[in-house]
């Protein structure tokens, strides 16, 4: 008989009116070690997020060994022994190690005797092997040795349930070889471990089960005998298994002029040597394999960084783009759907605003006849269906599609020549997306060019003419978006996958 | 108007009314005998003097009770004689009526009195209690033969199933002994278990007939496996005819009309409350739009049945499987769906982990 640790079944999740977890499922066996994948945004964290507390459900049943429970902060989550690890640590890195073990939960311990607490402190490192002083500061510790020091911190308190969320892909093979131990030992005192990872290879090694993710559904449960690269990649996508053969790949169309090329580019050890041209009134997508290369090309483009090496063009021209307020002037605009939208001002105002300097005179006199020419066709046509000249507080908060058409329009107003837009619809439901991917297919008819930096694979195929892979910093394939490369770019895509 | 009238006066023939018919044919004759004793009296004192013809007092008397007789005599025939000269017509009535149809409605005009009407009433729900007697001894009937079909029936199955496994054998055709014996066990347990709960391993030996049977059809496309630890098998019960549906479900909708081999696994486990199964399959799949409206009826199977049912082509083994077990063991367990399409479907069956030891007491405690 096993000793079910966890069980999670229908597990539905809304966040800000989006589904983001339909009918979800997952179990943990006392001294299991399971892992989750899937392609990006499928729901794995929101999952975790369910018992660790971070995204409590919205139904479902929650079952902590077989008994129902509620868990809706991270402080219950806690109480019930599950530990939650991320890349962004959670140790104070200006205290050392023992300081940051009696941060802990400590019901009604009121006075800490010194000597015993630092002995266990040491006992508990030393039985997961981390052999650092416990009066170190955090922030000496490399980012193995904080993730240790969490891990035994969790033991500490009596942990049941620890959860690794994309934190295996930071450590050198060394540190793999050496977590694998660690793993085991932990197994051994009958903790249940969660690891939540897109990289299958990295999760085969270690898992007893693989939890398949796909559309904030638990699309498969596959035993280790089971867990062939083929299946689990047809499982992530959603389609059939990758043919033997590798499909003939299409040249591109390049018909067009060349607005915006990269040349060899190297960016803070993320972009290594990436190369690729977005060609005038086409809509390029940039496949963003890994999670952090399409940020950083979104830094580049607004002003936000500088490349080490290499050379940016812009109309053919080298171009070094100093401030996002140089970005805009340059005719490069991107979507910031961070920015604010202020209830005072009226909708034509929120959205011409980062146009007021293109629109004003000398002494700061606005030419106030083209701004609201300019508001009022951005308006006609984006925001068709809004009546009001003003937008309340709680219409900002609840409108999630107005919002991000505010911010499309906002993008437009400065007259850009080259959109660019990162994740066009990570935060939107399913049901409304279409409407946002007309608007954004609207672009190339208007004579502005588009970037879409994603890792969504649909929303790309939804909304490009061509598609570029970036993986590891480099562009590796340049994919016409029709019926033949799309059937290629799935199979590339599978191979990444595969060998991440 | 009038007969209205007189139709209206006659329903309130009851017991009340009777009462009182009796005391006005008591006390109208006595008050015609004290009327005309007061008016000789009066007559007596007015005309003192002059003389009375000798036969005035006969006269008066006798006129009075012709009177008397004569609305005594109209009052009791429309009050007590007709109403049960019009009962003895619905009678005669009700005589024919036997072998007319009973949905015929009596004449309006015919029903006079509520006696009449109460009588009326009485004989249509006697009629009616006649008819659904009726009804159950052809049921109770039916259900004997039916009864001792199926008790005639299978052992009839059963031997000529053997007899063909033996004629096979004989003729050393193995493979028609082995689909003979494999459909004999899967009948003995559809039918003579119906309703029971099983060891894991006799469900398992259902699956393991049921797919022997298939495999002969679809000539050996099918490869199954199990991955159930060999110790749960005789440990644990599962209600008879469970997994065998599901695995049914499989091969017709998933295995069948897939191109090439298919393969059904079946695996396992056992937690403190749950007997968790998990039928899978490499088939067909289920599209996306159908894997949820199944998964929603699953789980609110107390629904009613939508248009969508139909347009989905659903079937309903699996949904009544998962209301059977919903309805006895509690809405914890039941079945989920994970499919997609082209690739896998597993069919998760969650079931509380009953230990044969302690089966008496379980079912006592689930009944």
């Amino acid at each position: 008989m096993n000793k079910e640790l966890l069980r999670m079944e229908h597990i539905i999740t809304y966040r800000s009116s989006k589904k983001i977890l339909d009918d979800a499922k997952l179990n943990l066996f006392q001294g299991e070690l399971i892992g989750i994948t899937s392609v990006n945004n499928a729901g794995k964290t929101a999952l975790v997020g369910g018992i660790v507390g971070t995204a409590p459900i919205t139904s479902g049943h929650i079952y902590i060994e077989e008994e129902e429970v509620s868990i809706t902060s991270i402080e219950e989550g806690r109480k019930a022994g599950i530990y939650y690890f991320s890349r962004h640590s959670s140790l104070i890195t200006d205290f050392t190690i023992w300081q940051n073990f009696l941060l802990g939960p400590n019901p009604g311990q009121i006075i800490i005797k010194s000597r015993d607490s630092e002995a266990q402190c040491r006992e508990m490192l030393e039985l997961l092997g981390i052999q650092v002083n416990i009066h170190e500061k955090i922030s000496t510790l490399t980012q193995k040795e904080k993730l240790l020091v969490e891990m035994a911190r969790a033991v500490y308190y009596d942990a049941k349930i620890l959860v690794m969320d994309d934190i295996l892909n930071t450590l050198s093979a060394t540190a793999l070889d050496e977590f694998e131990l660690l793993f085991q030992m932990l197994c051994s005192l009958h903790i249940g471990i969660i690891l939540i990872d897109n990289r299958i290879r990295c999760l085969k090694r270690y898992c007893s089960r693989l939890f398949v993710m796909r559309s904030g559904q638990t699309a498969a449960v596959l035993d280790k005998g089971n867990m062939d690269d083929n299946l689990i990649t047809a499982l992530m996508l959603g389609t059939k298994p990758a043919a033997k053969d590798k499909p003939h790949i299409p040249e591109p169309l390049r018909h067009n002029e060349v607005l915006l090329e990269m040349q060899t580019i190297y960016y803070q050890n993320i972009l290594r040597g990436l190369s690729f041209q977005v060609f005038r009134n086409e809509i390029t997508g940039v496949l963003n394999v890994g999670t952090h290369s399409g940020n950083a090309v979104n830094h580049l483009l607004q002003g936000r960084g500088k490349p080490d090496s290499g050379t940016l063009y812009f109309r053919q021209q080298p171009i070094v783009l100093k401030s996002a307020e140089h970005a805009v002037s340059t005719g490069i605009a991107s979507l910031a759907e961070q920015d604010a939208i202020f209830p005072n001002l009226t909708l034509e105002e929120n959205i011409m605003f980062p146009a007021l300097k293109m629109n004003s005179r000398l002494y700061g006199i606005l030419n106030k006849s083209e701004l609201k020419y300019s508001a009022s066709e951005l308006m006609s046509r984006y925001i068709v269906n809004y009546e009001g000249i003003y937008i309340s507080e709680s219409q900002i908060e609840a409108d999630i599609i107005l919002r991000w058409k505010i911010y499309f329009c906002r993008m437009l107003s400065t007259s850009p020549e080259l959109a660019v837009i990162l994740n066009p619809t990570k935060s939107i439901d399913s049901t409304s997306k279409e409407l946002l991917y007309d608007d954004i297919r609207s672009l190339s008819g208007l004579g502005t060019t588009a970037l879409i930096i994603s890792s969504n694979i649909e929303e790309l195929f939804a909304v490009c003419d061509r598609i570029l892979v970036v993986n590891h910093g480099k562009a590796e394939a340049d994919i016409r978006n029709d019926e033949s490369g799309r059937e290629e770019l799935l199979y590339l895509y599978r191979q990444y996958l595969k060998l991440m | 108007m009038y007969k209205y009238n007189i139709s209206r006066l006659n329903r309130k023939l009851d017991s009340a009314n009777l009462f009182l018919i009796l005391i006005i044919n008591i006390t109208l004759p006595l008050g015609v005998l004290l009327l005309n004793t007061l008016i000789i009296r009066f007559q007596l004192s007015k005309n003192l003097l002059t003389s009375i013809p000798e036969n005035y007092y006969t006269r008066l008397t006798l006129l009075s009770l012709v009177l008397v007789t004569v609305m005594l005599g109209i009052i009791d025939y429309v009050y007590i004689i007709s109403p049960f000269l019009h009962l003895e017509d619905v009678l005669k009535e009700y005589a024919n009526l036997t072998n007319m149809n009973l949905e015929k409605p009596f004449d309006k005009h015919f029903v006079k009195s509520s006696l009449e009407q109460n009588f009326l009433d009485m004989l249509q729900i006697q009629k009616e209690i006649d008819k659904q007697a009726r009804k159950a001894e052809n049921r109770i009937q039916t259900t004997e033969l039916y009864a001792l079909q199926t008790q005639i029936n299978p052992h009839f199955l059963y031997n000529t199933l053997d007899s063909i496994r033996g004629l096979a054998l004989i003729h050393g055709v193995s493979e028609i002994a082995t689909m003979t014996e494999s459909l004999s066990c899967l009948f003995r347990s559809m039918i003579a278990k119906e309703g029971q709960m099983l060891l894991l391993r006799d469900e398992f030996e259902n699956v393991r007939n049921y797919i022997t049977i298939q495999n002969f059809r679809f000539s050996n496309r099918f490869d199954y496996e199990y991955n159930i630890p060999e110790a749960l098998m005789d440990q644990y019960l599962i209600p008879n005819m469970t997994l065998q549906p599901i695995v049914e479900n499989a091969i017709m909708h998933g295995l069948e009309s897939k191109y090439g081999r298919g393969r059904i696994s079946i695996s396992g486990y056992v937690t403190e409350k749950r007997l968790v199964l998990s039928i899978t399959d490499n088939g067909v799949g289920i599209e996306e739009e159908k894997l949820n409206y199944l998964n929603e009826r699953l789980l609110n199977y107390r629904a009613p049945i939508s248009k969508e049912h139909t347009r989905y082509h659903v079937g309903i083994a699996l949904l009544n499987i998962n209301k059977q077990i919903k309805l006895k063991f509690g809405d914890q367990y039941g079945i989920c769906l994970t499919s997609t399409p082209d690739v896998y479907t597993s069919t998760e069956l969650v079931l509380p982990a009953l230990p044969a030891g302690q089966a008496a007491r379980q079912e006592n405690i689930y009944e």
